[in-house]
């Protein structure tokens, strides 16, 4: 008995080496305290507001341990050069502390995130030796740094006006559903939630519950599988494998990238649905986009819509003439790519799809485009686009990328595809099953909702209990053994 | 209204509760797709993790390190280049000396782990940048891992036949000092399936073996495997790549073959430069060919003719003078039953490369988590060391034993329980046969050090849990290095 006593009281500190994610024990014995004694406080929002607070730091706290204190730290800058942009009485005044936000912003972005990556290409640029520094990048910072900044960017542009209660502004930026990895919230989106009546019908219930299953389970079981089992195996040595496993791996990656983050993003829309709030939507089926447009307007919505919103348009946008809104796209996209991490890398991945936009422009304005054939044919032109700038986004390097594209297109190898089959049926399973849910049609979504509305809450009990069950059995299966072949 | 709020908290609480329920009820299921496991819930939490079932590591005391000395005392006495620190402390009058023709060569056997030259390419650099050399060593024909090594380009036609140490029904044809044994073919056939990671059969099989004789050269058609005729000669194409543990120029090259007939002929590409033809001598036993090019080369190629079933063991690239490190892999190989390298061929080797330290680095493909005896495994090591010592008198054997690898128990990757079993034995082989002996787990920080090496950021190790990153393989062969220093310092054993 002491000992579960101890181990319970050891759980409930900060473990660098396990930071707490949605798919853990401990999160389900967070999330059923939090909801547990959520109805006391439901309908009185200060008391709320509070609760929810201090349950969304203590969360931050057991995913990154001291640097809850940037996040306060963070809030209360931009909460603070909010109000002063609203009060600011001339344009220059309202731009100084705009510009102030933005210092803070990037700068402390810049700092976790990209100081290595800069003394990294300063010293190969002109040969230096300066060292990297030991810096631990906090967790989910480049997704509260963008909430916090529209924040001040929405006062900036008039959209919101400044709240008057830091405690409202703290708890939109750490609401714990979204914190770590989106979706990136608005302020203009969420501060009208913090006050509101909340309610919550069957409806929602079972729509936030199929968004919690389908998240844990394209999280839990697709991607972490084909991630451990098979990705990170050929990403990590990709000359030691033919072209057709390259091949494999990279749609494997495509598949495996869509469910870890959309995954993570489903249940985030859940969980806070069913504690009565609500966040946009994330990704919308993306690998059913005709286009690269039509991919960005399904691939982390929040973030696209963001970098819009927010770089592209006061950028000048498609105001100043053709070249201009390349260009606007271009920079849009690099700087898209480079917030995704801090690498070459990125960058090239970000100008790819800012080409590709580019291209698009010209396309879609053409009659041809819009035909059913041509869109279809689309559809797949624009999955293998997508899929071919993964390669630069998953791969370690530059040159590892090239070795890749290198293997699949001079030593394919395509007779080894049934070998690879033989031993990798679990692989080969996952990743048909995830590229199936899919390109499932939208409306069976629905149908699921339906059906998990009607059932009694014992049986949805079950289903939840079911998915904990096949979420272990994944967990603790064995790795598939290495397999090479001989070619 | 309130109500509503609370039904979140009621269906999560009680499907945790039905999860419990469901890790009582289902039970474990073994089958080949996907094994179902006992699930743990609860009880995750009252069972302290059973550490103490762990068996220990051996004791260092019993290692035969004075097999060492021959190679170290050579190490420390060699010229080291001008300016240049030896990798050991050597004496005082020794160093700051341009290379005289002094010449030190390791075989360096092991599995999948040194693929690519990982490990042995960073120990060639570092003895190389000390002690002078050109070239990468012994190359072999083909090799599955030809696109993944970085030292040397090396390309080849695909109508090489490859007789491995785990072609097990091609006892009759000795392999030669790489490990393989290739033969000109006009044919090539298809891909093979080999499992890095499970147990090899040869272990199982090792007793039913013997040493069979060298001459009765049978065309041995039955693998079962279709056969792709082509027309064209098969040839073998090696490119210098200068990095660290490569070369920037071909000097000395030597080819390794034997079975030759009285016609037979190998045409040989200097560069770009016309080919030249030389003929070959008849002899089943080991014949070198020195081919080096008048001045230092770049590109080599050389082409058999597809109808002459002569045994090619490889290319040598190295210089009179210096440091070699030879990079012998094996994928899915036990380490058991050398004796697939005959006798008198692996003595001619020896004697033709004058190795100065035999290193084996085995393991990888002989443990498993539920492995507790390791008796056999012993015994056959032990025949392995003796079959190599009785063909290479004087020349130490260094074994290197197995590395940390970790494995699922539960949810979490834990060094899989048999290791300090399976490093038991192999020092206790070493032990036994006069061989000197590397705690490889222990250099890499013991128990769970595996853990450390797969979360390092760039990584250490793949996400197996078994093989390292070039990265982490560069680690290793520091460690390596740590170690000869080490024992070149050590006090004398008492023995």
């Amino acid at each position: 008995m002491r000992h579960i006593i101890h181990s319970i009281i050891s759980s409930l500190s900060y473990d660098p080496a396990n930071p707490l994610l949605f798919n853990s024990v401990f999160f389900l014995f967070f999330f059923i305290l939090v909801t547990l004694f959520y109805p006391l406080v439901v309908h009185r929002s200060r008391i709320r507001v509070w609760y929810l607070l201090l349950a969304s730091l203590y969360f931050y706290f057991k995913t990154s341990g001291s640097f809850v204190l940037l996040l306060l730290v963070t809030a209360g800058l931009n909460f603070a050069l909010g109000a002063a942009i609203y009060r600011a009485e001339t344009r220059r005044g309202k731009r100084l502390w705009l510009a102030l936000s933005l210092l803070w912003n990037l700068g402390s972005l810049g700092y976790f995130k990209y100081t290595n990556f800069i003394i990294d290409t300063f010293n190969q640029l002109f040969g230096g030796s300066l060292p990297m520094m030991d810096i631990f990048l906090p967790v989910g910072i480049s997704f509260f740094t963008f909430q916090t900044w529209s924040y001040t960017l929405d006062i900036y542009f008039k959209k919101i006006r400044p709240l008057s209660s830091f405690k409202d502004f703290a708890f939109f930026v750490s609401f714990f559903p979204q914190l770590v990895a989106g979706p990136i919230v608005r302020a203009s989106y969420f501060l009208p939630q913090i006050h509101k009546k909340l309610c919550l019908n069957d409806e929602t219930i079972a729509r936030a519950m199929i968004l919690i299953f389908a998240g844990l389970l394209k999280k839990g079981v697709i991607a972490d599988y084909l991630s451990i089992n098979f990705v990170d195996r050929v990403f990590e040595n990709p000359a030691l494998f033919s072209g057709v496993e390259n091949l494999i791996g990279v749609y494997a990656y495509a598949i495996q990238i869509y469910c870890d983050f959309s995954g993570y993003s489903d249940i985030a829309i859940g969980l806070a649905a069913l504690l009565g709030f609500s966040l946009p939507i994330n990704f919308d089926s993306p690998y059913k986009a005709h286009s690269i447009t039509d991919f960005w307007r399904r691939w982390h919505i929040s973030l696209s819509t963001w970098l819009r919103d927010y770089l592209y348009i006061p950028l000048g946008g498609n105001r100043k003439g053709k070249p201009r809104q390349y260009l606007n796209l271009a920079t849009t996209m690099i700087l898209g790519g480079l917030w995704h991490g801090a690498s070459w890398n990125f960058v090239f991945w970000g100008a790819l799809h800012g080409v590709a936009l580019i291209f698009d422009k010209a396309w879609l304005s053409l009659k041809f485009a819009h035909y059913r054939l041509v869109k279809f044919l689309g559809i797949i032109f624009t999955f293998h686009f997508v899929c071919f700038a993964w390669i630069f986004f998953r791969a370690r390097t530059f040159e590892d990328a090239r070795t890749i594209v290198w293997r699949i297109t001079t030593a394919f190898n395509a007779d080894l595809f049934s070998h690879w089959l033989r031993e990798y049926r679990i692989v080969g399973i996952a990743i048909l099953i995830g590229f199936l849910a899919h390109w499932q049609p939208d409306s069976w979504e629905k149908s699921y909702q339906d059906l998990f509305r009607k059932m009694p809450l014992p049986i949805k009990s079950l289903t939840i209990a079911l998915v904990i069950w096949i979420l272990f059995q994944v967990r603790s299966a064995d790795l598939q053994p290495f397999i090479y072949f001989q070619f | 209204m309130k109500k509503d709020f609370l039904k979140p908290a009621l269906i999560f609480a009680l499907a945790a509760i039905l999860a419990g329920l469901l890790a009582w009820v289902i039970p474990a299921y073994q089958n080949d797709l996907f094994p179902i496991r006992k699930m743990t819930w609860f009880s995750a939490l009252a069972e302290p993790a059973a550490e103490d079932s762990i068996p220990s590591l051996p004791e260092p005391k019993h290692y035969q390190q004075q097999a060492l000395m021959p190679f170290l005392e050579k190490l420390s006495s060699m010229p080291t280049l001008a300016g240049q620190m030896g990798i050991i402390s050597s004496t005082p009058d020794s160093g700051r000396v341009v290379p005289s023709g002094q010449h030190l060569r390791i075989a360096y056997f092991s599995d999948s782990i040194i693929e690519g030259d990982l490990i042995t390419a960073p120990i060639r650099y570092a003895l190389q940048q000390n002690y002078g050399g050109h070239g990468v060593g012994m190359v072999p024909i083909t090799s599955i891992v030809s696109g993944f090594r970085q030292t040397i380009r090396h390309s080849f036609s695909r109508n090489w036949e490859s007789i491995s140490f785990t072609d097990t029904h091609k006892n009759h044809i000795s392999l030669g000092i790489t490990g393989y044994t290739f033969i000109p073919r006009p044919y090539y056939t298809e891909a093979k399936t080999i499992d890095a990671g499970a147990a090899d059969s040869l272990f199982l099989a090792d007793s039913l073996f013997f040493e069979a004789e060298q001459d009765t050269l049978v065309d041995d058609d039955d693998d079962g495997l279709i056969r792709y005729y082509v027309d064209e000669d098969p040839w073998v194409e090696y490119r210098t790549v200068d990095i660290a543990g490569g070369s920037d120029s071909f000097r000395r090259i030597r080819l390794f073959y034997s079975h030759a007939s009285d016609s037979s002929f190998v045409r040989i590409f200097h560069d770009s430069n016309e080919p030249t033809q030389r003929r070959l001598i008849a002899s089943h036993h080991l014949q070198i060919l020195d081919i080096s090019p008048a001045s230092p080369t770049k590109k080599l190629r050389l082409e058999f003719p597809k109808d002459d079933p002569i045994h090619v063991y490889g290319v040598s690239f190295d210089d009179k003078k210096g440091a070699y490190v030879d990079n012998f892999p094996s994928r899915g190989y036990s380490g058991l039953y050398f004796q697939r390298i005959h006798s008198g061929l692996l003595k001619d080797f020896i004697t033709a490369l004058n190795y100065d330290l035999i290193i084996l680095q085995y393991g990888g493909n002989i443990t498993h988590p539920d492995n507790t005896d390791y008796s056999g495994y012993r015994s056959a090591l032990i025949r392995t060391i003796r079959h190599i010592q009785s063909s290479a008198i004087d020349v130490p054997i260094l074994i290197a034993g197995m590395h940390d690898r970790a494995v699922r128990i539960g949810t979490q990757f834990q060094s899989s329980p048999d290791l300090p079993l399976l490093i038991s034995a192999q020092s206790e082989a070493a032990e036994e046969t006069d061989a000197a002996f590397w705690n490889v787990y222990a250099a890499m920080g013991g128990r769970n050090s595996m853990l450390d090496f797969v979360n390092q950021n760039p990584p250490l190790a793949g996400r197996d849990y078994t093989h390292f990153t070039r990265r982490g393989a560069d680690r290793i062969a520091e460690l390596f290095l740590d170690f000869l220093a080490f024992e070149s310092t050590a006090p004398q054993k008492e023995h």
